[in-house]
């Protein structure tokens, strides 16, 4: 139970209460007396320190914020003209004692007419209207009345000829035209329009016969899209303000990403070429991420599918069925607490090709041996690739898979023998599109599955992994007595350790946890960049997840597992951006048989289908 | 002071150098008043602008009969008691929330603190010299998270702590400011 004192402190710092706890928070503040006092107090202090804080920036940039306004405020020829007037009018009433200021005035108003700066026209001529005003009282208490002004959004950066609604009129528009709040633009039929936000990177290009509205709610951005197609360039949003555009079928929410969005008669098209977005319609929002689209149709199913992506999928590049957890991506439904004794660092993190799972596909050509456990496990009789044999070594997994393209045997550190045999420390054979999880594992790792699963494959470092990770973490960090008994929790399926005297046995991290970054967390503030490495594992892992597969007798490492032809890909840097993610990870509580993923709406669309699903199954 | 009048001179002569520099030398204390009322960052924003912008339109009006920084706060208040009228009036029909109890109370505030300008004033500047007395910890967690904006989450990463620590740490150092601010306006000083 939180301390109202500790309820307040995360209120104060924007964090949601639910409402119990609000409830709490409203009975002291209604109750009064000195608790209620002292809350309101500190947030007197609170907002008074965040108001400060903003004058720490340069008075002069806040000043011209205040130019801006006035220049915002009086931007119409009709009123510059009546400044005008006015000034030389009163300039001349006034006599000559202010002679010599009128002529500074008139000068600068013949100095700004030629080089049509607005603002600095503003400026003079208000400073010069006001001055010349007799003063009537010393407005102390200043009981003026509230001054109507706009602060400029964006400008025209391309296009001629763009109509727009303001204010109750229309006016047309060309290139570098401010464009404010509640602005209505039209593009004309011919031609399209580019829009760049003031103040930063964020840029809006519309199509011809795109109907726009301007909208802006405090410092988030309301884009109403009414038709046309946009395509749209976001700058990271401010935190807790995240644009938003809003067409006839849809809701599109934006944290900071490249995209396109299309409003047709009866659906709303957006499709990702950067980020993320989350896209609303009829009640639902679904995830979109880079290389994906989806179709906001009115009482349809929001499904958000790969752009261009293949109808089929090779089983050796991207294994497993489509509904085992490898391939499932979290839910909306899931839920995420926090990993109570961590037992890695940082600094300890890294992409492991090496121990990962080094890959040979077999070829007709290659000797068949016959493999046999040195423990006498049932062996099996393949062609197997000298240059596999020669790799191998302790801990280290050997992946083969047979001509037919399916059938995987995986082989621990393994010797040739004089008869032409191979004996291995482990061997395990699986179908590449079947399930990597079987109900009892007797895989190489201790989670017991497929050591293929979770491993990052060539180019997914730059192209996005579609699939879950494989994680391994010190012993010390994971309670080898899950509450649900037995020694892992689902998917995996251990059998006792043979080191369980390492392993702790407390703590909520178990072997074949799916540990995650929560949906909330921007990625952009990572440090990991929007692009590359380091931002695709954190994508994998806020999409996906990471299944903790295998375990590290000591030190303090976190390793994600790739296959051994990524190794080129992988580098110092590469690790570093993984230590970046690690604070953000947390437990997903709640994935299990009936709720992969946690449940709820996939925040990543079905791994496709094979290409013949029909074909019998190969495995030995 | 000196300088000051000059400075108001300039800026009713039309000098923009001059008002700027009116609103270099007041803008925090006028947005430190803005934020006791509005702890949205960005309503203060806004309100700082207009008070600027009513004093500039009033400038010629000032007789300089208390001191600028006491009128620009006057015209503060005014600004805030609007936005919070308005506030009040817009949440009027809603059941209860910490953000309406806090508007409701702090309208009263003002309301009844229609002289008290001055004594806002003295808190401000209070505030202003019980920040140089902190303690480096305590200031450098205050410099991150009010004037470099970094999160409790962030500053919590950054120094290997848990976020609610942050948070509670920010309270107890928000309780100390409190607490000096209280002893200099007791004592008469700033």
């Amino acid at each position: 139970m939180e301390d109202v004192r500790e309820l307040w402190a995360r209120y104060l710092d924007g964090g949601q209460l639910d409402a119990a706890e609000e409830k709490r928070v409203l009975e002291v503040l209604e109750q009064g007396g000195a608790e209620a006092d002292a809350l309101v107090q500190d947030a007197r202090l609170d907002g008074m320190l965040r108001g400060w804080h903003r004058a720490q920036e340069d008075g002069a940039e806040f000043a011209q914020m205040i130019w801006d306004r006035v220049h915002a405020e009086r931007d119409s020829e009709r009123f510059i003209e009546k400044v005008k007037a006015r000034v030389e009018t009163e300039g001349q009433r006034k006599g000559s004692g202010r002679a010599s200021r009128r002529r500074k005035l008139v000068g600068r108003w013949n100095w700004v007419a030629t080089a049509a700066a607005g603002v600095a026209v503003l400026l003079v001529g208000w400073f010069a209207w006001t001055a010349l005003k007799t003063p009537s009282r010393d407005n102390r208490d200043a009981q003026v009345e509230p001054v109507v002004t706009q602060v400029e959004l964006a400008r025209l950066t391309e296009g001629a000829d763009v109509q727009v609604r303001r204010n109750g009129q229309d006016l047309t528009l060309t290139t570098n035209a401010p464009l404010y709040k509640d602005d209505v633009l039209v593009v004309p039929a011919k031609s399209g329009a580019k829009l760049t936000y003031t103040g930063e990177e964020t840029t809006l290009r519309f199509a011809a016969g795109s109907e726009v509205r301007l909208g802006q709610d405090k410092n988030a951005k309301r884009i109403e899209l009414r038709a046309g197609e946009c395509e749209a360039s976001f700058a990271h949003q401010p935190t807790g303000a995240p644009a938003v555009l809003i067409t006839p079928h849809a809701r599109v929410t934006v944290v900071g990403t490249v995209f396109t969005l299309h409003v047709g008669h009866a659906s709303t098209r957006v499709e990702m070429k950067s980020g993320r977005v989350d896209v609303s319609s009829d009640g639902r929002t679904v995830p979109v991420s880079a290389g994906q689209f989806v179709e906001a149709v009115p009482g349809q199913v929001l499904i958000a599918k790969a752009i261009g992506a293949p109808s089929t999928r090779d089983c050796v590049a991207w294994p497993f069925s489509a509904k085992d957890p490898w391939n499932i991506s979290l839910g909306s439904d899931a839920r995420y607490e926090a990993i109570k004794q961590p037992g890695y660092d940082p600094r300890g993190a890294s992409l492991d090709t090496v121990w990962g799972m080094a890959l040979y596909q077999a070829k007709e050509s290659d000797p068949q041996r016959k493999v046999r456990g040195k423990s006498g496990e049932r062996g099996a009789t393949f062609h197997l690739p000298d240059e596999a044999l020669a790799v191998s070594k302790k801990y280290m997994v050997v992946g083969i898979v047979e001509p037919n393209g399916r059938t995987i045997h995986e082989l621990g550190e393994s010797r040739l023998l004089n008869d032409g045999s191979i004996e291995t420390d482990g061997l395990f054979t699986s179908d590449l599109r079947r399930d990597a999880f079987p109900p009892k594992g007797k895989g190489l790792r201790i989670f017991g599955g497929s050591s293929l699963g979770g491993l990052i494959r060539k180019g997914e470092l730059a192209g996005g992994i579609p699939h879950a990770l494989a994680l391994a973490v010190p012993r010390r960090a994971i309670n080898i007595v899950p509450p649900s008994g037995g020694w892992s929790v689902w998917p995996a399926a251990a059998e006792r350790p043979t080191y369980e005297r390492e392993f702790a046995r407390e703590g909520n991290l178990y072997i074949g946890s799916l540990v995650a970054i929560p949906p909330n967390v921007d990625l952009a503030t990572l440090g990991v960049g929007t692009s590359g490495p380091g931002y695709e594992v954190a994508r994998a892992l806020q999409d996906y997840g990471a299944y903790l597969i295998s375990s590290y007798h000591d030190g303090d490492g976190f390793t994600i597992y790739g296959e051994r032809s990524v190794e080129p890909e992988t580098s110092p840097e590469v690790d570093a951006q993984i230590g970046k993610l690690l604070r953000e990870l947390k437990i997903v509580s709640n994935n299990g048989p009936a709720t992969p993923g946690g449940g709820g709406t996939p925040r990543r669309p079905q791994a496709p289908p094979f290409g013949d699903e029909n074909e019998p199954l190969p495995v030995k | 002071m000196e300088d000051e009048v000059k400075l108001i001179e300039q800026a009713r002569a039309g000098s923009t150098d001059a008002f700027t520099e009116i609103v270099r030398m007041h803008q925090a204390r006028v947005r430190a008043y803005l934020g006791r009322y509005t702890r949205d960052s960005d309503v203060v924003d806004d309100l700082a602008q207009e008070v600027f912008l009513t004093a500039f339109k009033n400038l010629p009006t000032y007789r300089g009969e208390s001191e600028l920084s006491y009128w620009l706060l006057g015209i503060a208040r005014n600004k805030a008691l609007l936005h919070l009228r308005g506030k009040v009036r817009r949440h009027a029909h809603e059941s209860n929330s910490i953000q309406t109890i806090l508007a409701q109370r702090e309208q009263e505030t003002v309301e009844d603190e229609h002289v008290r300008v001055e004594q806002h004033g003295r808190e401000v500047a209070a505030l202003q010299e019980c920040l140089k007395k902190l303690p480096e910890p305590s200031a450098k967690m205050l410099r991150e998270y009010y004037f470099q904006e970094r999160s409790a989450v962030e500053i919590a990463r950054t120094a290997g702590r848990q976020e609610g620590a942050v948070r509670m740490a920010l309270l107890r150092v928000r309780q100390i400011l409190r607490d000096c601010i209280e002893k200099r306006l007791a004592a008469g000083g700033v």
